[in-house]
């Protein structure tokens, strides 16, 4: 994963561009889960920073796009299917959806 | 001129008469036109009447009125408030509730692991008993098909012997603030059958659920002498030597906090489908499980409370219920035709139940008391602060830049949350020690064209949210950029919204 709090944007910078890039709209806030392997046969994503920063990453700009085609904020497995066009745009590295060891998906 | 109110064509005769009859009590007539002042609709509301609601006229719903209505839902805003407060006196009246199939492993685990006992299975939606089954068998909970399993109840207080719910009733009238009442009446419902516990009885449900559609089943017991208004109820007990006035008390302690704990998920549903929600209000039916210790359950709050009176019910009975009734009606009724905005200690007997003069016990409940909140419960309640906390990032949860926006993650937990770039905005000036009227300023100077008012508000939701989730704190001081002045200073100084007004009944 390795940034962090340091890599942090310049607020000030992270307003300007914000201003004059988007129009306004409802900000988004989506609870992703705990991340943590379902089964013994999958590594720990803890064990494996690389791969959890990638799914969390993909997994940010996914729900995010779909909360914005009107999902709902908490998901159930008919989220998922209104949410199917969004994840079908997900691109490798995940190469299925939801990761085995992802206790949200 | 009489005000003028419409029914939807799908109430049923029986709850149009009890709505007719208490609009007459408070001098309202009925139309069938498009210039009514006042809607009662039934059933979920289409997203288009109340985006075209107009100034000054009434709906009986917000849009949001699933986060009160729906049993998972309900569960699911119970359990959360639990769980953030941690704390023995708040949350204890829901019974222990899942949600299949998302809960259904954990609540395997649970009921094969603990000794035998029933679990009572509700339909998320539906009311009258509709769809509700006892099982002691856990293979005989379904699998699919969102229903809700809830721990069954089974030391309920008795009278004769009978198992009883009661039905009160709240008036919310405003989510922004949150202003709500709780009628001095009720209903009083009781099964026909014995109470026992004994798993053989689970197909028996005269025994276990006081609907009257249920218990209409009953072939020996006329059903007017199982219902009666909470009056009647109270004397009883005061016959018995128990002190009814401490058990109403509870009563509406439990109440006050449920409702509460349903506001906030309410109020975000209901924006995301009109931010205009002035003329909406939602009459609630909680029912209340009494159980023998004397301690006040609730079950359910329900969004659609009956008002039918039954056609099986003998005379006097009816009579007691269909007053009662009719009471509520006219009450409801008196409150529309207030100005929005305006909100009296009490409506009839709708008597003041947040924000009251006890308020100071109640505010823990919210994630966050909003702005509107803090003013109008800080006038009621001097114990409530008018100084709106400082709110602050957890120095534990780690932001991480993703694509536009901000991924949390909080690292004792390992959750994790993903912001856009609109939330991200806001996390980042919080992290610079703005307050929230600060960061609504920063992101009104981005956005010129949006009204402040409107960005406060999903500001507001936002860092509400962020309670609810733990990522923030909130200090007693500023932090280091942090200003004195309040969002309703600042709401004040830009000539927007006017929270409503308290006035003598």
């Amino acid at each position: 994963m390795g940034s962090d709090k340091n890599q942090q944007p310049d607020r000030r910078e992270f307003m300007r561009r914000l201003g004059g890039a988007a129009a306004y709209g409802v900000p988004v806030f989506v609870a992703l889960g705990t991340a943590r392997p379902a089964s013994s046969a999958e590594p720990s994503p803890e064990s494996n920073p690389e791969r959890i920063a990638m799914h969390w990453e993909e997994a940010a700009r996914h729900l995010i796009s779909a909360e914005r085609l009107g999902a709902r904020m908490e998901f159930t497995e008919r989220d998922w299917e209104i949410m199917a066009p969004a994840v079908k745009g997900l691109t490798p590295p995940i190469k299925r959806w939801p990761p085995d060891w992802c206790a949200i998906c | 001129m009489a005000r003028t109110y419409r029914l939807d064509v799908d109430l049923s005769r029986r709850a149009a008469d009890r709505l007719h009859a208490g609009f007459a009590r408070a001098g309202w007539s009925p139309t069938d036109e498009d210039d009514w002042d006042l809607f009662w609709g039934q059933g979920a509301p289409d997203p288009e009447a109340f985006i075209s609601l107009g100034r000054g006229r009434r709906f009986n719903h917000f849009p949001g009125f699933a986060a009160f209505g729906h049993k998972g839902q309900l569960h699911r805003n119970l359990s959360a408030a639990r769980d953030r407060l941690r704390h023995p006196d708040f949350y204890r009246f829901h019974p222990r509730s899942y949600s299949v199939p998302e809960d259904y492993d954990r609540w395997r685990v649970e009921a094969d692991a603990g000794p035998p006992r029933l679990w009572i299975v509700k339909p998320p939606r539906g009311g009258q008993g509709q769809g509700i089954s006892l099982v002691a068998d856990p293979d005989e909970v379904p699998r699919e098909g969102g229903w809700v399993v809830q721990e069954y109840l089974d030391r309920p207080h008795l009278i004769d012997g009978r198992k009883y719910v009661l039905r009160v009733w709240v008036l919310v009238a405003s989510l922004d603030p949150l202003i709500c009442h709780l009628h001095t009446n009720g209903v009083f419902k009781m099964t026909s059958t014995l109470f026992t516990s004994d798993p053989t009885s689970v197909d028996d449900l005269t025994i276990h659920l006081t609907n009257p559609s249920v218990q209409a089943a009953h072939p020996d017991v006329p059903l007017g002498s199982l219902n009666s208004d909470l009056h009647a109820y109270r004397r009883r007990l005061t016959e018995e030597g128990i002190d009814e006035l401490a058990l109403f008390g509870r009563i509406r302690d439990v109440v006050a906090q449920a409702v509460i704990a349903c506001r906030d998920s309410a109020l975000r549903q209901s924006r995301r489908v009109s931010t205009r929600l002035e003329g909406c209000f939602e009459l609630l039916g909680p029912d209340i499980l009494i159980d023998e210790d004397l301690e006040p359950w609730v079950l359910e709050l329900n969004t659609f409370p009956s008002l039918e009176v039954s056609k099986e019910a003998e005379a006097e009975a009816a009579a007691v219920v269909r007053a009662a009734k009719d009471e509520m009606v006219a009450d409801v009724a008196s409150f529309c035709s207030l100005d929005a905005g305006e909100f009296p200690p009490s409506v009839g007997g709708f008597e003041l139940l947040w924000p009251g003069s006890d308020a100071d016990r109640f505010s823990r409940c919210f994630p966050l008391l909003r702005p509107r909140d803090r003013a109008l419960a800080g006038r009621m309640c001097p114990a409530i602060s008018s100084i709106e906390p400082f709110l602050s990032p957890k120095s534990s949860i780690e932001a991480h830049p993703v694509g536009e926006g901000l991924a949390l993650r909080e690292p004792h937990s390992g959750r994790m949350y993903a912001l856009d770039s609109i939330g991200s905005a806001v996390w980042l000036c919080l992290a610079d020690g703005l307050s929230p009227a600060a960061a609504i300023d920063e992101l009104a100077a981005a956005f010129p064209d949006e009204p402040i008012r409107r960005i406060a508000d999903d500001v507001w939701d936002l860092l509400s949210m962020w309670m609810e989730y733990g990522l923030l704190t909130a200090l007693d001081s500023p932090g280091p950029d942090q200003g004195p002045e309040s969002f309703l200073e600042k709401e004040g100084k830009h000539g927007i919204g006017q929270e409503p007004t308290a006035r003598s009944a």
